[in-house]
């Protein structure tokens, strides 16, 4: 755990950059709702499942869940736009924005922060990092989430932005300390960005 | 919408373009997910093989965009990772990413995203429709009509232009954007020399609107009556369509595109020529036909592994 005023930041960003990586990864989990106490419009929805096939499979997929947070996913967008707007706002170098997003909510439009031309919305934001640095890009953002909504959904409300290039770091910073939806976040850690594909930092996801 | 903003002169060259449209619910007699997805990850690696003919998949740029393979791909992440790993075992790469969030506009995107970020020369796209699940409710929409399920690959060259856009990619707008949409595309199809542009294929009423809008004579059949609405692949079974039948002589450039559902677009110039490939076939979603198609594939473009898939049929 970590405190997210600058100066601890600067103090641990500083060790992983020279002795791990250039670039640093922020990990958090919501564990109490920034929406809480503020109505908002339902949308969730049921399948019209009809036959036994379809009960079967759709109850094949049902899982217990323990995350103490639900959110909509108007909800979700509202969370990573506030997350870009404030990485827009602090991070003078910031080039691109690699956004995870699994699948559309066919229910609710994305807004046009998410659709910007420098940002892309993937399952997978890590797995293109290689390919742009290859292309001489700096100031990624990568922001990947699985953030659970209402519908099925396996999300366990974790949350980690990073950057991948030692130029980027101190505006990276800056941004995490500013952004509100980061500081929402609790078990807050700071580590080195770690280039597999899918999920970062894999062994964190038991 | 600025359309004037496009790369002048240049759009994407489309060297090989085809379409596998699965007609019936794909391998259900698979019992696991978990496998019949493996099975989809072979089956888009045949036909990413099938536009990559003799070039070096390694070469380039492979990215999957879909609309509608079920949000159960993402019930579990031994989902993604067999879908990847099918695609792996049967052409030899990953995707670079997969984007869903953009619905049927994603491979505008795609293709906009890596020639301005990535500096992408060399590009496939490959777009993946199908019903993992077998629904009933999946099968039509209120508003859109009949579902067509398949998968398309799409072999392209890009120009060099990070400074300008080579795809039109807009929105959200309110109501699925289809009036700025159908603005878009008129203005584009008037400001080029545009031979023909492909539209998403739609309800009978939308699609009057559309050619009435945009000038029937410019615009491709409306095939929903025959395919339904095939998401992200219309243009590009209208494209094939076309050069099967118009069987051009010299190059031409053609405007593609797509509608999401949810208010976004993609407008897109793309440069064809006679010896643009194309393919089109229809299958059953039976194992045994996927199969068959995937091997007469590999026997028209050379090994693959397909152990993988060998284990699987056992």
């Amino acid at each position: 755990m970590i405190s997210l005023d600058l100066a601890s930041l600067e103090k641990a960003a500083a060790q992983i950059v020279q002795t791990k990586s250039a670039g640093v990864c922020l990990w958090g989990s919501l564990e109490e709702s920034p929406f809480a106490g503020t109505p908002y419009k339902g949308i969730l929805t049921t399948l019209p499942l009809r036959s036994v096939h379809e009960f079967a499979v759709a109850s094949d997929v049902e899982k217990a869940s323990t995350v103490p947070v639900r959110i909509s996913a108007a909800q979700r967008y509202a969370l990573l736009t506030e997350i870009l707007a404030a990485a827009r706002a602090n991070m003078p170098n910031l080039s691109v924005m690699l956004v995870r997003l699994c699948g559309p909510d066919f229910q609710v439009q994305l807004p046009a922060e998410l659709l910007a031309k420098d940002v892309l919305l993937t399952y997978d934001p890590y797995a293109m990092v290689p390919r742009l640095s290859r292309a001489g890009r700096k100031g990624i953002l990568t922001v990947w989430q699985d953030l659970r909504v209402d519908r099925v959904d396996i999300g366990m409300n974790r949350v980690s932005v990073a950057v991948h290039d030692a130029d980027s770091v101190p505006g990276f910073l800056k941004f995490v300390s500013a952004s509100r939806t980061i500081l929402s976040l609790s078990n807050v850690e700071l580590v080195a960005p770690d280039h597999g594909v899918g999920a970062p930092a894999k062994e964190r996801r038991q | 919408m600025n359309v004037s903003s496009l790369c002048v002169g240049e759009a994407p060259s489309l060297h090989a373009v085809t379409h596998w449209r699965v007609e019936s619910a794909f391998a259900a007699e698979c019992e696991s997910l978990v496998e019949r997805i493996g099975l989809l990850g072979h089956f888009i690696a045949a036909c990413v093989q099938s536009v990559a003919g003799e070039e070096d998949i390694h070469e380039y740029d492979v990215i999957l965009c879909s609309t509608y393979l079920s949000q159960y791909l993402f019930v579990d992440e031994k989902n993604y990772e067999a879908l990847c790993a099918g695609i792996f075992d049967g052409c030899g790469i990953r995707p670079l990413t997969f984007l869903h969030a953009y619905e049927c506009a994603g491979w505008g995107y795609a293709l906009q995203f890596l020639a301005s970020q990535a500096a992408s020369k060399r590009a496939i796209i490959a777009i993946a429709d199908i019903d993992l699940v077998n629904f009933e409710c999946f099968r039509t929409h209120p508003l859109i009509g009949r579902s067509g399920f398949g998968i398309s690959a799409l072999r392209f060259e890009l120009p060099d232009c990070q400074s300008q856009d080579i795809a039109i990619t807009d929105g959200p707008y309110p109501e699925s954007g289809f009036r700025e949409f159908l603005h878009v595309v008129r203005d584009h199809v008037k400001q080029g020399d545009d031979t023909m542009c492909f539209l998403p294929y739609l309800r009978e009423d939308l699609s009057a609107i559309a050619r009435r809008l945009v000038g029937a004579q410019s615009v491709g059949e409306d095939r929903a009556a025959q395919y339904g609405h095939c998401f992200g692949s219309d243009a590009w079974i209208g494209l094939i369509e076309w050069l099967e039948a118009s069987n051009i002589r010299e190059a031409k450039t053609v405007t593609a595109t797509s509608l999401a559902y949810n208010g976004y677009m993609t407008v897109c110039p793309v440069s064809v020529t006679p010896e643009t490939a194309f393919e089109f076939q229809i299958v059953s979603g039976k194992i045994e036909d996927l199969h068959q198609l995937i091997a007469s594939n590999q026997s028209r473009h050379g090994a693959m592994d397909t152990s993988a898939l060998e284990r699987m049929s056992a």
